[in-house]
């Protein structure tokens, strides 16, 4: 198989509260043969404070990391979806229109033409590595449990930056779980907006949105979540505690980064994939994964 | 006899907002898809559609004074299905940044002292850290509290990092926030 190299913008979650998506997306990378460079001496993307402040200084912290990952011709990667979105909406800008180019090459001092392509993970590891790759990986088969996928804003709006074919219905991350031998469900809510972005100032209506999407998840049978965005999974995990107390309701929803799935059915260590780092206890679902075959003979004796 | 009455609208404030008409601003025929899927529409005084019937009209006090422009979380989901790809999250953004500081209602205030907050933060920094993060705003908006018994739990779970991992190169950073930096010194 031909080695697949990306240039890596972690950006700033995955620093601290995502610890866990990047040390499972490592871990799952390294098994399947992918390389990432780190951009060195990343910035911030400026994330939706920058846009809400100044479009200008929004693109331009996107194009000054953009430009300094020109050089080497790779593909861009990112795991955060808020970053991912902000540096894609900037590099088809510059890429499109020569007067924002222009105009980014005064404020940042760098020449920069939008010629790299700015690549979320989630669609690197189906498209580039690709489902037969992930399907010769796999070592133990998730099934026995609904997972309900969660994908959020940022991977599917607006349209231009989309990375699936429907943003209204996306399936990548089903394509990935079903590989894995995991039973998704389908349900309504996989692109309502959490309202993370707003969980410090307005943390009412960020509740009550998470609270929706947490409801609907367990009404439609789920028993865990996945996501491929941090601020999703922060947001979905940290916060379901104080949501079920408000709503006076019992969720117990362990929300894994798809990542963390696709290790575990590899066969990787767990404490490599961070697992204990998530806030809502994965031990119950964890032991309930099984084969579905292995289900089929424990129930028939 | 019925007489059509005439009614003249201030084109120039949605021409402030979007000089090269990116925006398609006057494409609006207020059909309501935006607000129909809008996370903070039930929070908020205007909705999407009104927000831009406001700019089409330019009452511009209307518009820069809502809690509206400040609830929007900029999930991108009304340009998503607009029929007439209105880009309401951009028009919002730009009335963000039109409006005096000052002039923003009480009850959402904490969101442009959240995002002076974070910019700051990576002005000097280069990136944003969580711990710096929240102390800074919460000490910039008074709300000790929030969130405050999470710590110990995020730090045992080694969510929360103490000190920052910073890049080496910010001298660029200066030149940015500088050169973007508006006029009217917001
Ligand atoms: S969906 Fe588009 S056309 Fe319809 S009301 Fe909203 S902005 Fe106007
Ligand atoms: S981007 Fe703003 S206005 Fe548009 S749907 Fe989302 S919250 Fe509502």
């Amino acid at each position: 198989m031909k080695k697949l190299s990306y240039t890596f913008y972690p950006g700033c979650s995955l620093d601290s509260t995502a610890r866990d998506f990047r040390e499972s997306m490592e871990a799952v990378c390294d098994a399947l043969g992918v390389e990432l460079a780190e951009l060195p001496d990343w910035i911030c993307c400026g994330a939706t404070s920058a846009h809400a402040t100044s479009e200008n200084l929004a693109l331009a912290l996107a194009v000054e990391n953009l430009a300094r990952a020109a050089d080497s011709r790779c593909d861009v990667v990112v795991p955060c979806a808020a970053c991912y979105n902000r540096l894609q909406v900037a590099n088809l800008a510059v890429r499109d229109n020569p007067s924002v180019r222009q105009e980014m090459k005064r404020i940042t001092g760098r020449r920069y033409d939008g010629d790299l392509n700015v690549r979320h993970i989630l669609e690197v590891l189906v498209h580039d590595v690709g489902l037969d790759a992930i399907r010769d990986k796999v070592k133990r088969k998730l099934g026995g449990v609904n997972v309900a996928c969660y994908y959020g804003c940022l991977l599917a709006r607006p349209r231009e930056v989309s990375i699936f074919e429907d943003p209204e219905n996306p399936r990548l991350m089903e394509e990935c779980l079903e590989t894995l031998g995991a039973q998704p469900i389908e349900w309504p809510h996989k692109t309502e907006c959490c309202g993370a972005a707003y969980s410090l100032t307005t943390p009412g209506m960020s509740l009550r949105l998470t609270g929706d999407i947490l409801s609907m998840a367990k009404e439609a049978g789920a028993d865990c979540v996945a996501v491929a965005c941090p601020l999703c999974q922060s947001n979905l995990d940290l916060r379901q505690k104080d949501i079920e107390r408000q709503r006076d309701q019992t969720f117990n929803l362990p929300v894994f980064y798809f990542t963390q799935l696709m290790g575990l059915s590899f066969g990787l260590p767990e404490r490599s994939l961070g697992l204990h780092r998530l806030v809502v206890s994965p031990t119950e679902i964890l032991k309930r994964f099984s084969t579905p075959n292995m289900a089929v003979t424990v129930s028939n004796r | 006899m019925s007489q059509m009455q005439c009614l003249e609208i201030n084109t120039r404030f949605a021409e402030e907002l979007d000089p090269e008409g990116r925006w398609n601003i006057f494409s609006c025929y207020q059909c309501k898809k935006c607000s129909s899927g809008c996370p903070m529409e039930r929070d908020s005084d205007l909705h999407p559609h009104q927000i831009i019937r406001m700019v089409q009209m330019g009452r511009k006090d209307e518009a820069l004074h809502s809690k509206g422009i400040w609830l929007c979380i900029s999930c991108q989901t009304c340009v998503s299905r607009c029929p007439m790809n209105v880009n309401t999250p951009a028009v919002i953004d730009a009335l963000r940044a039109a409006v005096a500081r000052r002039e923003t209602p009480r009850s959402v205030r904490k969101v442009p002292i959240f995002n002076r907050v974070f910019l700051e933060l990576i002005r000097r920094l280069g990136r944003v850290y969580e711990l710096g993060m929240m102390s800074a705003f919460k000490l910039g908006s008074q709300d000790l509290f929030t969130d405050i018994e999470k710590f110990p739990m995020m730090l045992r779970k080694g969510k929360l990092r103490l000190i920052p991992t910073l890049p080496g190169r910010r001298a660029n950073l200066r030149r940015i926030f500088r050169a973007t930096k508006k006029a009217s010194g917001r």
